[in-house]
């Protein structure tokens, strides 16, 4: 008996490195998609974050262990749009092993002003070649695709289409199993977005008047019926003119904006001096560029914190 | 410097007139064209609105919200209701958020036709199972 305990826990031990290394290798450098590959690759993948929640994704930049990482992947997640400006970086490590998927290339997107977005490292043209991209930009000299996509649900839910493609394409066999997780996840987003129309229906139509830093939130505008207005130059990165400055007053004043609202990861310390002059409220602090810490550390999260934020500022 | 002391001044003042002109453009702190200034805020007046609510199984419940306030309840209306509502009613329109209490087990629907302040009827559906939450945007 004893023998045949012993034989049976041997076998067990054998086989879980077994399991752990049958498990399909993500790497992703969105906090967003870390988190949707999560969701429908459940037990069957284990998903390397590189761009952590809370972390600018702006900022990253690949480190050697990172690419070690990557050349093992089986799948490597791209938010693209033009936000990862080391994308040759990542082709050349994973040599011929990993898909890379840019996983924002796959839908439709709006534009938004190069100038603002320099910061971005992926907005100017000029800042692009030093880059060394090699694939297509779809933009001209004054406007480039904005990479903020997963502020629309609508595009959260083809991007977990897209996520649940590509892992079915690199493990066929956990095919059945992706299709069932990504349902149940765009079940959860379906959810989210009626929480939201609800939310946004408490304000007046001619109140949905969003004020922000820099251009993040159109996904978010088009969707839910807000103007919005963003001034370039009030990043961490870009200091703003007098005459930027006298305009968002300007602006503020003639549309009776209520608040105005900073980015979670940017300095607030300009909007706070503008709203001083306009007598606008600062509206608090939005998750522009990707999940954030504590309760906003998942998507449903961060978009019910950035939707009651901006409702509650603006009622 | 000749000539007499109103002329000079006349002079000094066109010389400043001139430049001035200029430095006021350059530093005016008007609208840039990039920004685009749509109208103003404007409140909108409450007006009587009518909407005849039609069902295709009565519900248990239903409460109508607007702007996060309810403004209207029936507890077991017939198949066909009559909400009376004033509100008001901007160019833009209004959106309105239905809460349905049907009984489980069968899908059912809501027709809301809205008859807005210049007579003119805008229609529009909730579908649902159980407890069932819509916003609707008339016109």
């Amino acid at each position: 008996m004893k023998s045949l305990i012993l034989a049976c826990t041997a076998i067990a031990l054998a086989c879980l490195p077994a399991f752990s290394a049958d498990k399909l290798e993500v790497s992703s450098f969105s906090s967003v998609l870390t988190e949707i590959a999560e969701q429908v690759g459940g037990d069957r993948v284990e998903v390397t974050a590189h761009v952590k929640a809370g972390v600018d994704p702006h900022e990253f930049e690949p480190k050697p262990q990172d690419l070690q990482r990557v050349s093992t992947a089986s799948l490597i997640l791209l938010s693209a749009k033009h936000m990862e400006p080391y994308v040759d970086k990542l082709k050349e490590s994973t040599g011929a092993k990993g898909k890379l998927l840019e996983v924002g290339d796959q839908f439709p997107s709006l534009k938004m002003k190069a100038g603002g977005h320099d910061h971005h490292g992926h907005a100017a043209p000029a800042a692009k070649k030093k880059g060394g991209h090699d694939h297509d930009h779809d933009h001209d000299a004054e406007t480039v695709e904005d990479p903020h996509w997963w502020h629309s649900i609508a595009n959260m839910q083809r991007a977990v289409k897209v996520v649940r493609d590509a892992l079915s394409e690199v493990s066929p066999e956990d095919k059945k199993a992706f299709t069932q997780n990504a349902a149940a996840y765009t079940a959860k987003l379906g959810e989210l977005q009626k929480w939201t129309k609800v939310k946004v229906a408490e304000l007046p139509k001619d109140k949905r008047k969003l004020v922000t830093s820099h251009e993040a939130f159109q996904y978010f505008a088009r969707e839910h019926g807000f103007t919005i207005y963003a001034v370039e130059g009030l990043s961490s990165a870009n200091q703003p003119s007098a005459k930027e400055v006298a305009e968002l007053i300007q602006l503020l004043k003639k549309q009776k904006v209520k608040a105005v609202f900073a980015e979670a990861i940017q300095n607030p310390k300009i909007l706070e001096e503008i709203t001083r002059e306009t007598g606008a409220k600062l509206g608090g602090s939005l998750y522009a560029d990707g999940l954030g810490e504590g309760p906003a550390s998942t998507y449903d999260g961060m978009y019910r914190h950035n939707v009651t934020t901006i409702v509650d500022a603006l009622k | 410097m000749r000539g007499s002391p109103l002329l000079r001044a006349l002079l000094s003042f066109l010389v400043i007139l001139f430049a001035g002109y200029p430095l006021w453009r350059l530093t005016d702190t008007g609208p840039a064209a990039a920004i685009a200034l749509p109208a103003e805020t404007t409140v909108a007046e409450a007006r009587s609105l009518s909407i005849e609510l039609t069902f295709t199984r009565p519900p248990t419940a239903v409460t109508i919200q607007h702007l996060g306030q309810e403004v209207w309840k029936a507890t077991s209306p017939e198949e066909t209701t009559e909400a009376q509502l004033t509100l008001p009613y901007p160019g833009q329109g209004i959106e309105l958020v239905f809460s349905v209490a049907w009984p489980q087990g069968e899908m059912a629907a809501l027709r809301a036709s809205l008859r807005d302040p210049d007579g003119q009827t805008h229609e529009r559906s909730v579908w649902g199972e159980g407890e069932t939450t819509e916003v609707l945007s008339f016109p």
